[in-house]
Formats: structure tokens, sequence, C-alpha cells
């Protein structure tokens, strides 16, 4: 059986989880928070899907020939979408009238128009929902561990997940909308399931030989549980996988969001949750840890 | 009856409930489109029985209405005005016609709507939206209306006399009207388009209960020769003037309605008043091209993804593979029954769940396997590797398992919209992966070592 030492790697992982975290954070400061999407704060979107090609220009004189006062305008293969300011409902004849402007039929394949305090209500519900969910697993595996290092040191690879997406997502000026949300909860559900598999392996061991160096217990579990979770690892990316070839728009970045999080929720299960935990297990002894 | 047999009967007792369950959804979404169109409009109570697609994925209008909290009467807390505008929000959707809307409270102000396909937007809205206050006014014709509307044709509430209101008229000018309500729409017992009058332009007719119908009978009889004001959310309808006592309780509201707005405002007026004027703060459209394209796109990549997942499983495993992609099988079908089963609806996030729980499913039977092997390799014969292989990863499959229901608990009790609709799916997942992997395969194995000459299997 392959024996890699994770534990004395821990410094590395912290270091290259930190330059994230850093590069997240300046990004998101640099940026004014993450871009969210219309769902949070507010506005009007539209997408149109017409029936003929049409070129931007048309469309775009088209667009204030009926008053839209139109921003981020996009064509692609033949489907608009714009973005409007405020939150005002936009009646069907204004949108035959730009028909009759343009002299072209399309289809509305998407229209949003959202007050800003629903978001910001959604935001304050999904957070109190992540907060209290984060709780009741460090309650849980603090009972079942009887300690409550486990379960903090889980919840806090967790969040680191958690905040790798938002990274991404910030570094590379893609929007989060609610589907990003759940794949983020995804991504938490997977990463916790594959955390506690290995703490789980450490309390066995831990039972039988804690004569034992800890370090090594700890190395050793990893090992043992390594084969489990590579296999795990490339089952959940399958799917993944080919959820990212054969979607496009918001189902792609879900999707990329997905493959993102499945990678960074193994590496931290086990170079983040479990060196952690053994840290905090451990105290902050120096000598007691290489 | 031994020990194997009630656990064979469990476990066909618990997949005759999935494929009973998921047998309607099956006959709705294997029906051509015309057809489903057709029984949707029939109200069929297959559609109450099958899968329920999210607005993201079937298309459709998701609104979000808020109520007006500065006008709840005095008589209503915040909570019951938000019930009772529910209820009339739904009668007016069932009389439009509209299969399976989706009409809920959403945090303490605010009420959701969604209606699936997006034909007539504008109605729906205007359905909906409308406070539908019907009230009937007294005109006071000595007032000259002009003198209180300024340059900028706004009206100078302060200068008002006493008593008096200044309202809009629905096709021109304003009219100065007595401010007590001589009757409300509250009385109302029938409301219907008819078409006829000079031009042959539609009116609707309006039934009074008894209790109306004396008050009405009053009203016109002490106010021969004056207008009466047809006050519909503030706004005046028409202004007949009362020519003679009407006993009977009927009466008509006219004002030039096309026959479309004819329907809506009989329907309203029907389904009575909300207790507080709403506003649409948020309105969203999903066409049903953009839906078909998720669908289609998560379905091919669920199938496929499921197939290189079974195909991974069985080249890894060999026979053992057979037996976890069995239970895999089972797992899927057991998840979409119980969805079935709850009427539960699919979302993109819920689909989201489903993955993370088949995925979850795998890792439960890859856990069991590793430790079997774990333990063929220590030299145990192959009967004691599987019961002390399953014995050891029960342990951490319950608390990885149980550790992601209580967070998805929580989200349930905690989230909103997608959120929840995740959490509901990733719980029934769990449960039904927890089921075959633990419970099914060790059933298969138990049968298979049963037979004594079986001393080796690949795994």
């Amino acid at each position: 059986m392959q024996n890699i030492d994770f534990i004395s790697k821990r410094k590395i992982a912290y270091i290259f989880s930190g330059c994230v975290i850093l590069m997240g954070i300046l990004s998101l400061l640099i940026k004014g928070g993450p871009r969210l999407s219309l769902e949070f704060t507010g506005g009007t979107s539209i997408q149109l899907n017409f029936k003929e090609s049409t070129n931007f220009e048309d469309v775009d004189k088209g667009l204030r020939v009926v008053g839209f006062d139109a921003k981020d305008l996009h064509l692609e293969k033949n489907i608009l979408s714009f973005k409007l300011k405020g939150s005002k409902h936009i009646s069907e004849s204004k949108l035959e009238e730009l028909k009759k402007v343009l002299n072209k039929d399309f289809d509305i394949e998407k229209m949003d128009i959202i007050g800003a305090s629903v978001g910001s209500w959604l935001i304050k519900r999904s957070l109190l929902a992540f907060f209290f969910a984060f709780f009741g697993i460090i309650i849980y595996v603090g009972v079942r561990f009887s300690n409550s290092s486990f379960g903090i040191a889980g919840v806090l690879a967790l969040v680191h997940d958690a905040f790798f997406i938002i990274t991404f997502f910030s570094m590379f000026n893609k929007e989060i909308d609610l589907t990003i949300i759940a794949a983020i909860m995804t991504v938490v559900g997977y990463s916790i399931n594959d955390t506690i598999v290995i703490f789980d392996r450490i309390r066995e061991n831990l039972k039988v030989r804690y004569k034992e160096n800890i370090i090594n217990v700890f190395n050793e579990s990893i090992n043992e549980t390594l084969t489990r979770t590579i296999l795990t690892t490339v089952t959940t990316l399958i799917p993944t996988v080919c959820l990212l070839i054969f979607s496009s728009g918001s189902l792609r970045n879900f999707a990329i969001a997905l493959f993102i999080g499945f990678i960074v929720g193994t590496y931290s299960s086990i170079f983040i949750a479990v060196p952690l935990s053994l840290q905090f297990l451990h105290g902050f002894k120096k000598n007691n840890l290489r | 009856m031994s020990k194997s047999s009630i656990k064979l009967i469990l476990i066909l007792l618990v997949l005759g409930f999935a494929v009973w369950n998921l047998y309607p959804s099956y006959r709705w979404f294997t029906m051509s489109k015309a057809e489903r169109e057709n029984r949707e409009r029939l109200s069929d109570t297959l559609i109450k029985k099958a899968l329920n697609l999210g607005l993201d994925i079937k298309g459709g209008m998701n609104l979000i209405l808020e109520l007006d909290t500065s006008n709840i009467p005095d008589n209503m807390t915040l909570n019951e005005a938000q019930s009772q505008s529910i209820e009339i929000i739904r009668n007016r959707i069932d009389q439009f016609g509209v299969a399976e809307p989706v009409i809920a409270k959403q945090g303490d102000q605010w009420i959701t709507v969604q209606i699936p396909g997006i034909k007539n937007l504008d109605r729906a809205i205007e359905l909906i939206g409308k406070t539908a206050l019907l009230e009937f006014k007294l005109v006071d014709d000595k007032i000259n209306t002009s003198d209180y509307i300024n340059d900028a044709g706004e009206i100078e509430t302060s200068k008002i006399p006493a008593g008096i209101e200044i309202l809009k008229g629905k096709d021109r000018g304003y009219y100065a009207v007595k401010k007590e309500t001589k009757l409300t729409g509250a009385m109302l017992t029938n409301a219907e388009v008819k078409v006829g009058g000079d031009y042959g332009a539609p009116y609707v007719a309006i039934s009074f209960n008894r209790e109306g119908a004396n008050l009405f009978s009053a009203i016109t009889g002490s106010n021969i020769n004056k207008q009466l004001a047809i006050v519909l959310d503030g706004v005046v309808q028409s202004a007949p003037s009362i020519r003679s006592r009407i006993p009977d309780g009927n009466a008509i509201i006219e004002g030039s309605f096309s026959p479309d707005e004819a329907k809506s405002l009989a329907i309203v007026l029907k389904a009575g008043a909300l207790p507080v004027p709403v506003r649409i703060i948020e309105s969203r459209v999903i066409g049903p091209t953009l839906g078909e394209k998720s669908i289609k796109a998560s379905l091919y990549a669920g199938l496929f993804g499921m197939f290189l997942v079974f195909i991974f499983i069985l080249i890894y495993y060999k026979f053992s593979g057979i037996i976890i992609d069995i239970a895999l099988f089972l797992n899927s079908v057991i998840i979409f029954g119980m969805m079935g089963y709850f009427h539960a609806t699919l979302t993109l996030p819920g689909i989201a769940g489903i993955i993370l729980t088949i995925g979850m499913a795998v890792d439960a039977n890859v856990l069991i396997s590793e430790r079997i092997k774990e333990e063929l390799r220590l030299g145990k014969t192959l009967r004691l590797a599987v019961n002390s292989g399953y014995d050891k990863a029960y342990s951490s499959i319950l608390d990885s398992n149980i550790t992601t229901l209580i967070g998805a608990i929580f989200l349930f009790q905690f989230g909103v919209g997608a959120v929840k609709g995740f959490a509901v799916t990733l719980s029934i997942g769990i449960l039904s992966s927890m089921f075959t992997s633990i419970f099914v395969t060790r059933f298969i194995y138990d049968i298979i070592l049963r037979n004594s000459d079986i001393k080796n299997i690949s795994i």
C-alpha cells in the first residue's frame, strides 16, 4: 500500500490555499464584491430569440426607437440579450412594437424584472441557512467523534471550498446566480462527506493505535482511504464533465462551479480538514508536529 | 418466514412503491406535446401524479407580489392578509384556467406566483396584480373638478373640501365624489361579461346578494337623478345617472372595455378583492425553448454520465461491480419514484442534488468494496470478509450520510426557493442511497454467498 506523507505537506497546502483566498479577497475588493446576478441585485434583463438572422446595429437602433435604454447588449446566434435599469413592468405591446420596428419576429427566451428587496432577503436567508447547516454539522460531528476539533476543521474546509468557487467566479468575472448557490451547496455536501470518511478512519485507527505517533496515524488513515477518495472523485466528476460538455449558458457555469468544487473539495478534505483537525486536537505545540 | 425472505419482501415493496409512483410520470412524459396540452386543459388528474418540472425547465412566469403593509385592515394581521390574498389569487387563476399554478407565501409580506407557459403575460399580470376593490360612490356635481387640478395635471388634495375626493376617470377627466363608500364589491354574488348596449360593446353585469341588493335599492331610491360613480381600485369606471330605484340588485359596469378586459374584470370581481393592495416587485419569464435546452443538456449529461459511471464500476470491480450497478440503478428508480410520490418539483438545483446523491451512493459502495478487499488481503474467507467489510464500512457511511442529511435538513428549514428544492432532492437521495447501497447490496451478497461453493468473487 502506498504511503504518502500528506501531513508534512500541509504548510504548502496552507500557503497555496492562503494565496488563493488572498487573491479572492483582493479580487472581491477591487471589483466591489462578487458579481451577483439580477436575482440578488434587482434590475431588468431580457433575452430574445430571433427567428431569423439579424444584425447588431439594427437591433441597437430599434431598441432606442421603442424607448429601451439598453445596456450590455449582446447578440449571439440570433439570441439578443440586454439589460435595463430599474424593475418596471414591460408590457407585451412594447415587445410587439419592437417586432414591428425591426420587422423581425422573435420569442421571449428569458425576461427577468426584479426589485432589489427580494434579492437582499434571499441573500440573508441563504447565508442564514448555510450558517445553521454548518452549525448543525459541527454539533453532530462533535457528538459522534466526542471532540469538537473534527467538526470545526471540517466546516472550515467547507467554507474554504465555497470561497474557492466564489474566488474563481470573481476572478473570471462570472456572475453568481441561484444555480451557482446550488452548486456551492452541492460541493459543500460532497466535501463534508469526503472529509467525514477520512475522519471516520482516523477515529477507528486512533482507538487501537493510541500509543503510536499521532501524525503517523493521521497519515496512514488518509492513505488507507486514498483509493476510495480517488474512485469517488472520478465517479462524481464523470457526470459533471458530461454536463460541462452538453450544457451552455448558465447551466455551463453551474457545471464549471461543480467541477472546480469537487476537485477543491477533495483537496481540502486531505490537505486542509485533516491537518487542521490534527492541530486543533493536539493544540499548537510545535515540537509535537514536525 | 426466513430472514432473507423478509428482506426480499421489503426490497420488493419499496421498489414496487417507487415504480407505482413513477408510472404516471412515465406515461405523462412519453405523451405527445399536443396530447399533454389537451390534458392540461381538461385538468387531468395524471398531471397531479406526474413529476413536476420547475419553471426553469419547462418555462413560465414567476411573479413576486408585495403586500402594501401600510394598508392592512384593522381587523386583520399581516399573516391573515397574506393567506387571504393567496386564496383570492388562486381563485382568479383557476377561473382564468391555468394548469398547476403555484401560489405560496414567501417571507412575511410576499407572495410568489408561478404560472407555467408564457401566453398572455399582460393579462396574467392584470389578473393577479389587481386589488379589484369595487366601490360605489355618489358624484358631487356641485363641484367643478378643474378648480382642484393644477397646471401640471396633478390633483391638489389640500384644497379639496372635507368629505369629497377627486378621482381619475378611466377614459377621461376627473370626478368629484363623496368620500363615503355606499357599497362595495364584497356583497357581489356574480359577475359576468355581457355584450350589448348601443354599440355592441362588452360590459360586466353584476348581481348583489340580498343585503347588497337592499342597500343598492335604498341608495338608488334616495338619489334619483344623481350620478353614481362605479370605482375600481380608485379609478372611476363609469358614473351613470340613477333614473329610478333598482330593487333587484342587478347592475352593470360599462367603461369601453375590450372583450379581454371585460373578461378579466368579471373574473377578479367574482373572485373578490384582495384585502390589501399588492405590487408586483419581481417578474421572471422563462421561454419554453430555454428550458428545453437546459433539460436536454442535463438529461443527456445525466444519462451519459450514469452510463459511464456504470461502465467504470464494472471495469474496476468486475463481478461485484454488477451488484453495485444494480444498486445504483434501483437507487435512481427509488429517487424519482419518491419525487413522484411527493409530487416534488424538479428544478436545475434539484438535478444537482440528484447528481450529488448518486455520487454519494457510489461512494458508499466504494467504501464497502474497498473494505471487503482489505479484509480479503488480511487472508479472511470471502464470507467473513464481506461481513466485516460491511460492519466496518457502516460507521463511515452512516456518519458521512447523516452529516450531509443534517446539512440538508437545515437548508430546508431556513432556505428558500432553490435552496429548499435542492435540500428536498438531496434528503430523498441520501435516504434512498443508504437503503440501496447498504441494504440491497448486502442482500444480494447474502444470496450469492448462501451457495457455499462460491469461495471467490472478483472485486
